[in-house]
């Protein structure tokens, strides 16, 4: 029998939370911690705190046996382990109790998030477990060797649990899940290959508009802006699809939603991110966005934010003003 | 070790394993506005203002927490360094009320010091944005601290170190809609215990004592007042450094003489006061030893330990010593035995301490160490507020010609009182004068080097008449909780230990010169030290003043007692105050 770690790897599995890192090098790293006899910790993450993303609900509703038994999969691959699903609120009033009853009999728990967006992200969400403030952490060292409560972590998004059980049962067709929402759509989750370029899901999922639009792809804060002409491609970040009419959509508006979304749910810990954060709204609650003295903002958030929020924060504003407000 | 070559704005240094970039270039003298960086806590990287550029990558890392490796090259001036600090210093300028002038922590105000660095540079524009926080209202924690969110650049510097001084944190940041802010607890089991640990710790002015030295200043003009100076033995090793000294220098001399020239009616040392807690505290520890009662004993010279007792862990209080703090005995002796005998009505006199120490404050207004219906002391200022009452009497101490105590009955004090300032002296100072009691001849070595170090916590074994006895000298209390687990199970594995609040002792009081640092922390207690090598009496009941006193007017036991000794109690929490 072929090894499970050594199937994902073959398989080429990613990480399904956005960042697209690969789940055969998070597995191993914490396998290596194991064979040195440590006690493993193993996270499903089911934030889900990004706008435009709801394909872990989907899965929830829809697939929580499969769900459920791609983490018992890691639990029998790592010895002497406990499994804790990070929920965010809404999920957690809505399907723990569900889970629960599937999952009865293995060591898995149950955590309610009231914590903000950035509690996403895997070092904030450890901490946030914890009981700690929601900070991302300094890295190294990474939650592989040392997570929740010290030990060694496996963090996963829901969905690759979901991908990691169909790798063992040899059903994995190098599909993702898609998040496709907006002006005029229904929001809907669709099953694709992972190599499909933005306009086959666009089109395949009969979704591609008829008026003039643009798309934010990679999730409803973080994502960047795309114009029709840009979608021959297959495009990094989280598999989510925004679709905005281009002759409808007021863009400070939209900026405005962003910022408001940023202002509230990044962890306030470094400056450019906090006060960067603040001072963009700032200027957009009161109409006056000054374009120069927003791109020095980004710089610095960009060349000095602590974690990925505040470095990528910048990327939709960005997009947005150079495609479409120009 | 091994040695390893890195290259800063293009000059090679040399650097040690594991040692970060910034490390190499604070010992280097290269200015990286590392704001939030404090030796004694772990790295934040809040800030964001120790980025340096790695040469040819175009990109920025925190230097706080960058390894230095063989070959790293890094650029600490460069113009993207440069754009990207000038922003994050306008950010955070614009959530500081920048009053400097008027800031009690002016020159130690590390944002200042950067905005200053800044001002030449053409990116860089101070007021760029409105004030986020102009009209926040300050916070008045007790007699001793001052808290002003205005001047919170919220890097949670004080909330880390708070939550290391106290159980779960005082000062906390709490979450707001957008923003967090660090503010007290108002909850009924979290209070402050006055250390000033969050004032050290405080890049900025947010944080400062209450400032008293201007009451002083008034009362030195009132000529119906006796203004009556005593100094703490931890300021004569720090109070140079605000005027140039190196940390560490001996300034006891220069202290009597400036507080004559200030217009001070007489100037004591507490060392003398020291001296009289060591003659009492020794007995105490003897009775109980002889006794069999084995419990432990604490040493009671720290009120905001004592604080922390009082609120935290109230079933400890009992094993307090009964003996008071020096510049309260001190005190007390001044307003009777001193009055006195130079017949003087103790209704005219003030007494001011100069401490190094914001609990002090705190520990001066305790009604249950009123003695005749007088507070020992009237008024206690830190050495910081010592520094500013000579600078605004154009007083600079560098150059003050050194003089000497001329009182006549309380004007000696001895080595043993001048080490109570480092942590682990008023043990060593007790075991000197227990020692001698109990075997009638003084001890052949008087210093335990052991207990000079600078660690957290200190033990020491001593056989006295064929019992082994165990002590401890622990400061910070991060510390003493790991002492009080122990002291839990076994009260008796102790026979005595001695805590001050604050890191490294009262040398690096929350009233003490900053900045502080572990190096700064070690001069200053070798100042001491050497200050006690060279003193001609090293134990307490040696001092010639003493003996003198406990001859007569302590021949009286009721007065002995009376100003020596107090009761302490359970304490709820006390008066946080809300100030425009």
């Amino acid at each position: 029998m072929v090894n499970i770690i050594e199937k994902i790897e073959q398989a080429g599995l990613r990480g399904r939370g956005g960042a697209g890192f690969p789940t055969a090098t998070k597995w191993q790293a914490v396998k290596k911690q194991e064979l040195q006899g440590k006690k493993i910790y193993i996270i499903a993450n089911g934030s889900e705190g990004e706008p435009g993303v709801f394909k872990d609900e989907y899965i929830l509703k829809k697939y929580p046996t499969e769900f459920i038994e791609g983490i018992k999969i890691a639990l029998v691959e790592f010895a002497d382990s406990e499994a804790v699903i990070y929920l965010n609120h809404t999920y957690y009033d809505w399907y723990a109790k569900r889970l629960a009853s599937i999952s009865k009999g293995f060591p898995i728990n149950y955590f309610r998030k009231t914590a903000r967006y950035i509690a996403g992200d895997e070092t904030a969400l450890i901490s946030h477990i914890e009981g700690k403030r929601d900070e991302p952490r300094i890295k190294p060292p990474y939650p592989a060797e040392s997570g929740l409560h010290g030990m060694p972590t496996l963090v996963n998004n829901i969905e690759t649990y979901y991908r990691v059980f169909q790798i063992a049962k040899d059903q994995y067709q190098n599909k993702t899940f898609y998040s496709i929402s907006g002006s005029g759509i229904k929001k809907q989750v669709y099953d694709f290959p992972v190599d499909y370029t933005i306009k086959e899901v666009l089109v395949k999922s009969g979704n591609w508009p008829k008026d003039d639009f643009f798309i934010q792809y990679g999730g409803g804060a973080a994502g960047s802006i795309y114009l029709p002409e840009e979608l021959d491609n297959v495009l990094p970040g989280a598999a989510s699809i925004i679709i905005f009419n281009r002759n409808k959509t007021n863009p400070y508006k939209l900026m405005r939603y962003w910022a408001e979304f940023y202002a509230k749910e990044n962890c306030d810990k470094c400056t450019p991110c906090r006060e960067g954060s603040m001072r963009i709204l700032e200027m957009l609650k009161e109409d006056r966005f000054d374009r120069e003295r927003v791109k020095e903002l980004f710089l610095a958030m960009e060349q000095s934010s602590f974690c990925p929020l505040g470095r990528g924060m910048s990327a939709p504003y960005k997009s947005l003003i150079e495609k479409v407000i120009r | 070790m091994s040695q390893i070559s890195i290259s800063i704005n293009g000059r090679k240094y040399q650097a040690d394993e594991g040692e970060t970039v910034l490390q190499v270039a604070q010992r280097e003298d290269i200015y990286i506005p590392a704001l939030c960086y404090h030796c004694d806590l772990l790295p934040h990287e809040s800030c964001r203002l120790c980025m340096v550029e790695i040469e040819g990558e175009g990109k920025l890392k925190a230097s706080c927490t960058l390894k230095a490796f063989d070959g790293l090259r890094v650029l600490t001036d460069s113009e993207l360094v440069n754009r990207v600090l000038a922003v994050n210093l306008e950010l955070l300028f614009a959530q500081h009320e920048g009053k400097c002038e008027a800031c009690a922590r002016k020159d130690s105000c590390k944002l200042r010091q950067a905005v200053i660095k800044f001002s030449n540079k053409e990116k860089f524009v101070a007021d760029k944005y409105s004030d986020r926080k102009k009209d926040k209202l300050k916070y008045q924690f007790g007699p001793s601290i001052m808290f002003d969110p205005a001047k919170c650049i919220n890097c949670e510097n004080c909330a880390t170190m708070c939550a290391k001084q106290t159980k779960g944190g005082f000062i906390r940041p709490r979450e707001s809609k957008y923003n967090f802010e660090v503010s007290p607890s108002l909850a009924n089991d979290h209070d402050c215990i006055y250390c000033g640990q969050c004032i050290v710790h405080c890049p900025t002015g947010a944080l400062s004592e209450v400032e008293d030295y201007p009451e002083v200043q008034k009362l030195l003009k009132d000529s119906t007042k006796k203004v009556v100076f005593q100094f703490a033995p931890a300021i004569r090793s720090s109070i140079g450094e605000l005027f140039g000294l190196p940390p560490g220098e001996i300034a006891t001399g220069k202290i009597f003489s400036s507080l004559k020239r200030i217009g001070a009616y007489k100037v004591f040392d507490t060392s003398f006061g020291a001296d009289v807690t060591i003659m009492e505290e020794s007995e105490e520890l003897i009775n109980k030893i002889v006794s069999g009662e084995n419990e432990v004993m604490f040493s009671s010279c720290c009120p905001a330990w004592v604080k922390y007792l009082e609120f935290y862990e109230k079933g400890f209080v009992k094993y307090l010593t009964s003996v008071r703090s020096p510049h309260i005995i001190l005190g007390g002796l001044i307003k009777t035995h001193w009055a006195k005998h130079n017949n003087i009505n103790p209704k005219d006199i003030v007494v001011v301490s100069i401490m190094p120490c914001t609990a002090k404050k705190f520990e001066a207004k305790r009604r249950e160490l009123r003695v005749n219906g007088f507070n020992p002391v009237d008024i206690v200022i830190t050495n910081r507020e010592f520094a500013k009452l000579l600078k605004e009497a154009n007083i600079n101490l560098a150059d003050v010609e050194p003089s000497e105590s001329n009182d006549d009955i309380m004007g000696s004090f001895t080595g043993a009182g001048e080490i109570f300032g480092a942590s682990g002296g008023v043990l060593e100072a007790a075991i000197r004068t227990a020692y001698f009691k109990t075997t009638g001849k003084s001890l052949e070595h008087f210093e335990f080097k052991a207990i000079h170090e600078l660690n957290g916590i200190k033990e020491l074994e001593l056989k006295v008449n064929n019992q082994k006895l165990r002590f401890a000298a622990v400061s910070g209390i991060e510390n003493v909780k790991i002492v009080l687990d122990k002291l839990k199970s076994d009260p008796t594995y102790y026979s005595c230990v001695e805590v001050m609040a604050c890191p490294g002792g009262c040398v690096a009081g929350g009233g003490q010169p900053l900045p502080i640092d572990d190096e700064i922390r070690k001069m200053r207690s070798k100042g001491l030290y050497k200050a006690d090598r060279e003193n001609r009496y090293r134990e307490s009941h040696a001092n010639p003043d003493v003996v003198e006193l406990y001859k007569g007017f302590f021949e009286s036991d009721r007065m002995r007692h009376r100003i020596c000794h107090t009761k302490f109690a359970a304490k709820n929490k006390g008066v946080i105050k809300r100030i425009k």
